[in-house]
């Protein structure tokens, strides 16, 4: 490729790159915690738009977030389940075990 | 001696080549930032479980948004959805061009099905009340071993709405009910139309227990 070509390229990787969608940040803020039969695991304060849980044992975990949403409960253990808000808030993102036993879990926020 | 002519072929090639490169990395520029490329396919050929709401051409009825505000600044009302999963998720959201907008036999409620990143499927609901200025999205995605299961979701604890649980899914096209063992031992049986149902009521799902899914008649 000629030298030309090359700048071109780059420059073109530049431009689209500078006004690249713009990407959620995303915080574990737990992972694989254990968590009693209907109990919570509240997360941080933060600012945040979305709350996810990701169950690691065979426990059925909800995600929510704290006086602002309900709390949502995943279709399987193991699969993924969150709540999603049209704007930040200042908040904690939390787990709820939905099982009859203590099960593992890991949770996310997204700011 | 000859001159090569300033702007003959060797300057249109040269020209044309300079076109498509940039041309060529804005397409692999915009596959990547397109959210994870998997299209709203209706059926899986490995799975051989079909969707067939994944092919509607309605409008969605949900707007993408490209960042979250907070909630002063934003003068949204209903449910917004983000135009790019956050990176670290790409495999367990939904894929953004595959949503797809569900009709629920409950009133008041919405909800939509899309393909996740990762290949299982995912429902989305929104119960209609807003809380404190902010709309909330619920999602559930499948694993992609879960997909012939479906994916449902269900809310409680819900600002607006206290005591009562809502509850959502998809399930795969011949399912034609869904019922579900209940907290106080009661059974619950939700219609299915267009792979959605959809139940409201004071009881959450027994814990533990896995619905069951009716197909045909």
């Amino acid at each position: 490729m000629r030298k030309s070509h090359l700048a071109v390229l780059l420059a073109s990787l530049a431009c689209f790159g500078g006004v690249g969608v713009a990407q959620a940040e995303a915080t574990e803020y737990v992972h694989h915690v254990g968590v009693e039969s209907g109990a919570n695991y509240f997360g941080p304060f933060v600012a945040l738009f979305a709350s996810e849980v990701i169950g690691a044992g065979s426990g059925i975990g909800c995600a929510g977030i704290r006086g602002v949403s309900g709390v949502v409960c995943e279709p399987e253990p193991g699969a993924s389940a969150a709540v999603i808000l049209t704007s930040d808030i200042a908040s904690e993102p939390y787990i709820h075990n939905h099982a009859t036993f203590k099960s593992f879990f890991s949770g996310w926020y997204y700011t | 001696m000859s001159e090569r002519p300033r702007f003959g072929w060797y300057s249109v090639r040269r020209l044309l080549v300079g076109i498509a490169v940039p041309l060529m990395a804005l397409a692999g520029t915009l596959v990547v930032l397109g959210g994870g490329g998997a299209p709203a396919t209706a059926s899986s050929a490995a799975s051989g479980v079909s969707y067939t709401a994944l092919s509607s051409s309605e409008p969605t009825g949900l707007p993408l948004v490209e960042s979250h505000q907070p909630a002063s600044s934003s003068n949204q009302s209903g449910p917004t959805w983000p135009a790019q999963p956050p990176q670290e998720a790409a495999g367990r959201w939904p894929v953004t061009s595959t949503i797809r907008r569900l009709s629920l036999s409950v009133p008041g409620l919405s909800a939509w099905i899309a393909r996740s990143g990762a290949g299982g499927i995912c429902v989305l609901l929104y119960d209609g009340v807003p809380a404190g200025g902010v709309s909330a999205v619920d999602m559930g995605c499948s694993s992609p071993e879960g997909l012939a299961r479906g994916a449902s979701v269900e809310v409680s604890e819900i600002p607006g709405l206290p005591g009562k649980t809502i509850a959502a899914g998809v399930v795969p096209d011949g399912v034609t009910a869904v019922t579900t063992t209940m907290a106080d031992g009661s059974t619950e049986t939700a219609p299915v139309k267009g792979n959605a149902w959809a139940r409201v009521g004071d009881q959450p799902a027994a814990a533990g227990q896995q619905s069951t899914e009716t197909i045909g008649g």
